[in-house]
């Protein structure tokens, strides 16, 4: 992969610094709200805020140099990264109503599509392979608990 | 000569067909995921976790294993073939192998990175058998202050594991003993960090968070990356086979390598890619052909895989004995043993001395197995990297699916693995390693319920330290290993260069 050079290593530092200040203040709260002494729930969140202001102040401190990194994501790849995502997501959402079989080869062909090489006959029986394999191994052979959904597979 | 007797009755079990079988798998698996640059033992264990789930604790623990050992010898072979490191491992390896690859030397490279490991594996496996049972005797007189002072120490290690940046390798970890925080309180049982959301009351599931780091990563890492395959170069020529003066000259090295690689991997945080490193540099200094090291030295291919060898089986050490993973494999590795019911720690060599000795016998029989299967069979396994990435890539995402899912049938784990591939993927882009997150995950509930003890025990403060000197030295030693560690980083040499081939794995 081409890498270029990056010019944004302070910026980072900022980034992270600020998450970190945020990070700080939530187990603050966190802490004060469950304190009940020194063996009580609240003992750990403090000592992580505290963790996050050394953090937020090393940020600030010391900001990264500017340092090699990856180049950016060409359009395709980016593409290809969000359709995964998205696809997983929507998976999740309706494996319980289709069932694990349909749901698996529906993401995985998807999944599979999306990926460089591949082409559409190939990704779709790919994926039915993976997914009723699995089916075959785990629901049927081993008896693992995988969603039936409605249709029953 | 107790131990040997146990181990004697451990070799019995280990060697029944079931066990054997397992053991062989294991190893056929673990080169396979060796080979492959990438999937990591840690990824390969944590996808295959609950595919043994079906089985008795012995056969599942020996497979997960073999898994993890077999690994350590796969990732040699495209290393010095094809220059594709397959493990972080394996990536000083490359620098002396290929360039005997290069030069028609293949042959006697893999060879002697086959007999150094299973030299390595052999030595790191006597260690493991009369060390970790007098450290867990050790073990066994420590109490929550002294627990409390290893973890501190374990948590030192935090430093070295950090990658190029200290500053994010903390904010890593941090990460990870905030997300390790989420839950129900494990002594008071408050909810902590849930906001209101149900199923976080039962805590974030670390083989959901492994996954999605490591493996669900990698997939995004194919496809930004939009390499086809892994490699699609060609094997070079094999020609010669190794000589008796080329065996006769690695062997001290091998000797050398296998005894420094057994001590650091009994050490936290001390992983085979942090090992190797520092022993290749080590070898170096003392070496007679020190001057051909980086230009195809034959010793420096015997050091690196003795060292990572030596690392993965001493990295038992203090899993088994004192219940610490040193590494996010041995983590995975550790939550398999929970899942199945057994409490690594000082007790296990007590309660459950069967299970122990099977899986160390065992670890004896995979080392001979992955020396047969190495060695004729090396140019198949170096076919692997040739495979078009997708048919691997949707393997990987149904294996995270079905992996996260079965530990608690959960689909928010499963979605949990999602969130954490994205976030995985983001540090990768920003050069944040994330390996202390996993420390950092699996040390937090040790390290609170050990503060919390040491604090009742004190009466409300940390006093009672003072008067435990085990602890003492404990703390004395994490501080001390931190310090080293920072003046190796301000010096940047060697151990930089492992530091960030950590960070890009």
């Amino acid at each position: 992969m081409k890498r270029i050079d990056c010019t944004r290593g302070p910026t980072l530092s900022r980034l992270l610094g600020l998450v970190s200040l945020a990070l700080a203040v939530t187990c603050f709260r966190e802490g004060h709200r469950l304190w009940t002494g020194w063996a009580g729930s609240g003992v750990m969140p403090g000592l992580v805020g505290v963790l996050y202001v050394v953090l937020a102040i090393g940020f600030a401190v010391f900001p990264a140099k500017d340092t090699p990194r990856a180049a950016p994501l060409e359009k395709t790849q980016r593409r290809g990264i969000v359709t995964i995502v998205v696809a997983f997501a929507v998976y999740l959402a309706l494996i319980q109503t289709l069932g694990f079989l349909l749901s698996t080869w529906a993401f995985l062909f998807v999944a599979t599509r999306v990926m460089p090489g591949s082409t559409t006959i190939g990704a779709f029986l790919w994926a039915g392979a993976l997914s009723s394999g699995s089916h075959l191994l785990f629901r049927v052979g081993l008896g693992t608990a995988l969603p039936p959904g409605r249709f029953g597979f | 000569m107790e131990n040997l007797a146990l181990l004697s009755a451990g070799f019995a079990n280990a060697l029944t067909a079931t066990n054997l079988a397992y053991a062989l798998l294991g190893c056929l698996l673990g080169t396979m995921v060796g080979v492959l640059p990438g999937l990591g033992p840690t990824a390969g264990m944590a996808i295959l976790l609950p595919v043994t789930a079906w089985l008795s604790p012995i056969p599942a623990i020996i497979m997960l294993s073999a898994i993890f050992y077999g690994a350590m010898y796969g990732g040699s072979t495209t290393a010095i073939l094809i220059n594709v490191p397959g493990e972080v491992s394996s990536v000083i390896t490359a620098v002396d192998g290929y360039r005997m690859a290069q030069r028609g030397r293949a042959g006697a490279a893999l060879a002697v990175a086959a007999i150094s490991s299973f030299v390595a594996g052999t030595i790191a496996l006597i260690g493991l058998t009369f060390f970790a049972p007098a450290l867990a005797s050790v073990a066994l007189s420590m109490g929550p202050p002294e627990m409390l002072g290893l973890i501190v120490f374990s948590m030192s290690m935090i430093i070295t594991l950090s990658g190029p940046s200290l500053l994010k390798g903390v904010f890593s970890a941090a990460m990870g003993i905030l997300v390790g925080m989420v839950g129900l309180d494990p002594t008071l049982g408050k909810a902590r960090f849930t906001f209101g959301v149900t199923p976080l009351l039962g805590g974030i599931d670390l083989i959901a968070v492994v996954m999605g780091l490591f493996a669900l990563t990698e997939v995004f890492k194919s496809v930004a990356s939009g390499a086809l395959s892994i490699s699609s170069e060609r094997l070079p020529p094999w020609y010669r086979f190794l000589t008796f003066q080329e065996l006769r000259a690695s062997f001290g090295a091998m000797l050398r390598s296998s005894g420094l690689g057994f001590l650091l991997g009994c050490l936290p945080g001390m992983t085979p890619g942090v090992v190797s490193f520092m022993v290749y540099d080590a070898e170096k200094k003392v070496s007679r052909n020190s001057r051909n090291f980086g230009s195809g030295a034959i010793e420096g291919v015997a050091a690196a895989e003795g060292a990572n060898n030596a690392c993965s089986a001493a990295n038992f050490v203090p899993m088994l004995t004192l219940g610490i993973p040193p590494s996010t494999s041995m983590a995975v590795l550790m939550s398999g043993l929970i899942i199945y019911g057994l409490q690594p720690g000082p007790l296990i060599f007590e309660k459950e001395p069967a299970f122990v000795w099977t899986v160390i016998g065992s670890m004896y029989i995979g080392n001979v197995i992955l020396l047969v299967l190495n060695l004729p069979f090396v140019g198949l396994w170096a076919k692997l990297v040739r495979v078009p990435y997708y048919f691997i890539a949707s393997l990987i995402l149904l294996f995270c699916f079905i992996g996260t899912y079965t530990v608690r049938n959960s689909l928010f784990d499963v979605g949990t693995c999602l969130v954490f591939g994205i976030i995985g993927f983001l540090m990768d882009r920003l050069r944040i390693s994330a390996l202390p997150l996993v420390l950092g995950l699996i040390l937090t509930p040790l390290f609170e319920n050990f503060l919390r003890q040491t604090i009742g025990m004190g009466g409300g403060s940390l006093s009672v330290l003072a008067e435990r000197p085990i602890a003492i030295g404990f703390l004395a030693l994490g501080f001390i290993t931190a310090a080293i560690a920072l003046y190796l980083r301000a010096k940047g040499a060697g151990l930089a260069r492992c530091l960030d081939a950590e960070e890009a794995s």
